[in-house]
């Protein structure tokens, strides 16, 4: 099957792991923190912003404009997180993702028979060659005749610039990367209405609607400037996608969530607010121990580090 | 429950490839341990392959040297003064096959084993048909009486130039003068080369059959 789609050089990814220490790569920050899985407690967390432009997240181009600063800026905030040295957890933007909703009558039963089919089939959705990515994919939902798969693709060449920039913290490379959005999908509470999940973030806004557990609706939008600017357009964006959920997948959205990372200020909030006629909710991490951390460290939780509650959370 | 994640874009290595890592450097050692025995073993497979290779080529060189002294032989022999002397050989051993078996002798050794009271009354002799057969006697004996010719018979037997004694018919002379009177007719192989006091060929024959070998 690989040789008749071309797809004989694409890297097989593997299955999610719970890290000890993560890093969460944006534009203009890298926030880090050191994570006990099996307490599902965060232990420790820092951020270190750096300017932005020295990381330009990209699906098909380099990410990495200036590799010192944004090396310098991994490093400094390792040391003030401590990295234990067990499994590193590697978050990269959204925009340097590519992802997918997609439907099967069926699959292989054969993990790399279904993962180059999966890849086949979401070429369209990719601005390389499909051999060039780096491919994972989950069952979102099984019934007979149908089999609905949220696919994660990133280009082979982006990811070993976000791997190459952790030489020298972790041997072995990442035990885990993923989107940062994706983080946070353990972190919405199971309901049978929509939620709608809003993640903004440094050059980007990412749209995400689950029902029943179920991803429905991905879109990441890109952004130019920062928050405030893109206020209007963030608040459109989001109308937009509530449209659709309610229009074409007949999804009738109960709950936003809302992260912003940094946060974006009340404007962006009111605008969102005012667009989608509803009251945002933050992202709830009940469930994740992080209230042992110093006031310094809470704060900088509280508006970066959920994604890192999102991957403890994960663990069930 | 919320949802669970399942996705990983993580190439790392899966614990299998971390298992065959571990196991990486003690094979190699295993490996380079085997590959030294085996080189080992191939050396010492090298060597005796020279040593046999070596003695291969001794035992060439000797079986050249055998042709080449055979060759020198043949054609020492092929000289016309060999071949000269060995028709002579040849034919002095023909007169030693040949040679002529004297009747009178043989005449005389039979009368020397007759006791007093018997008498040859018949001799013949037949020669070998082919060579390396013995000369056959046949020989009529008439003795006064039985005793006599039982003495003759042993005596015949146990003559080493004689052999294979065997008596074809006997007979009782009723209408003779002397009634008791025995005749018997028997054959026997006679050897004329052979010494009487030691039963072996006599030096004269052994010198002349070793002069006609070479």
């Amino acid at each position: 099957m690989k040789k008749r789609f071309g797809l004989e050089a694409h890297t097989h990814a593997g299955h999610f792991v719970a890290p000890s220490f993560a890093l969460d790569l944006e534009p203009g920050f890298v926030a880090a923190a050191r994570l006990q899985p099996s307490r599902r407690q965060v232990q420790s967390v820092g951020v270190r912003e750096f300017p932005g432009g020295a990381l330009a997240p990209s699906a098909n181009r380099s990410n990495v404009v200036d590799d010192e600063v944004v090396r310098r800026a991994i490093g400094e905030v390792t040391d003030r997180v401590g990295n234990g040295g067990g499994r590193m957890g590697l978050l990269v933007p959204d925009v340097a993702a590519r992802v997918a909703l997609l439907q099967f009558e069926t699959l292989p039963a054969n993990q790399r028979e279904a993962e180059t089919l999966v890849l086949w089939k979401m070429r369209e959705y990719l601005p390389y060659a499909p051999e060039e990515a780096r491919l994972s994919f989950q069952v979102m939902g099984k019934q007979p005749g149908s089999i609905e798969i949220l696919s994660v693709a990133v280009r082979g060449s982006v990811l070993a610039e976000y791997e190459a920039l952790l030489e020298g913290i972790n041997r072995g490379g990442p035990a885990l990367v993923l989107p940062a959005t994706v983080a946070l999908l353990p972190l919405l509470p199971e309901e049978v209405g929509g939620q709608l999940l809003l993640h903004l973030f440094p050059g980007a806004l990412t749209a995400v609607v689950m029902a029943s557990n179920r991803v429905r609706y991905w879109r990441t939008r890109s952004l130019e400037g920062d928050a405030a600017s893109n206020a209007e357009e963030v608040g459109r964006e989001a109308a937009r996608v509530l449209a659709t959920c309610q229009d074409n997948l007949d999804v009738q959205v109960q709950n936003i969530w809302y992260c912003a990372r940094p946060p974006a200020g009340a404007e962006v909030e009111e605008a969102l607010a005012k667009a989608l006629g509803r009251e945002l909710c933050p992202l709830p991490a009940d469930n994740v121990q992080a209230s042992g951390l110093p006031p310094d460290q809470r704060e900088a939780f509280d508006q970066f580090g959920m994604p890192f509650a999102g991957l403890v959370a994960n663990l069930g | 429950m919320a949802m669970r994640i399942t996705l990983n874009l993580s190439a790392a290595p899966s614990l299998r490839d971390r298992y065959a890592l571990s196991w990486a450097v003690p094979t190699a050692i295993v490996g380079l341990a085997v590959l030294i025995i085996l080189g080992r073993a191939s050396l010492q497979e090298y060597r005796d392959y020279r040593g046999i290779q070596v003695q291969l080529v001794e035992v060439q060189t000797r079986t050249a040297d055998l042709h080449n002294q055979e060759a020198a032989l043949r054609r020492k022999f092929e000289d016309p003064v060999y071949r000269n002397l060995l028709r002579r050989a040849q034919f002095v051993n023909n007169l030693i096959e040949q040679r002529q078996l004297s009747l009178v002798e043989a005449s005389a050794r039979l009368a020397g084993l007759l006791p007093e009271n018997a008498h040859l009354t018949a001799l013949a002799l037949t020669s070998p048909t082919k060579p390396g057969d013995d000369y056959m006697i046949r020989m009529g004996i008439t003795a006064r009486n039985e005793d006599a010719i039982e003495t003759f018979i042993n005596d015949l037997e146990d003559a080493p130039d004689f052999k294979d004694v065997s008596i074809l018919n006997q007979g009782f002379e009723e209408q003779s003068s002397q009634p008791d009177q025995v005749s018997i007719i028997c054959t026997a192989r006679y050897l004329p080369g052979i010494d009487i006091e030691t039963g072996k060929p006599s030096a004269e024959e052994s010198t002349s059959n070793h002069k006609s070998d070479r």
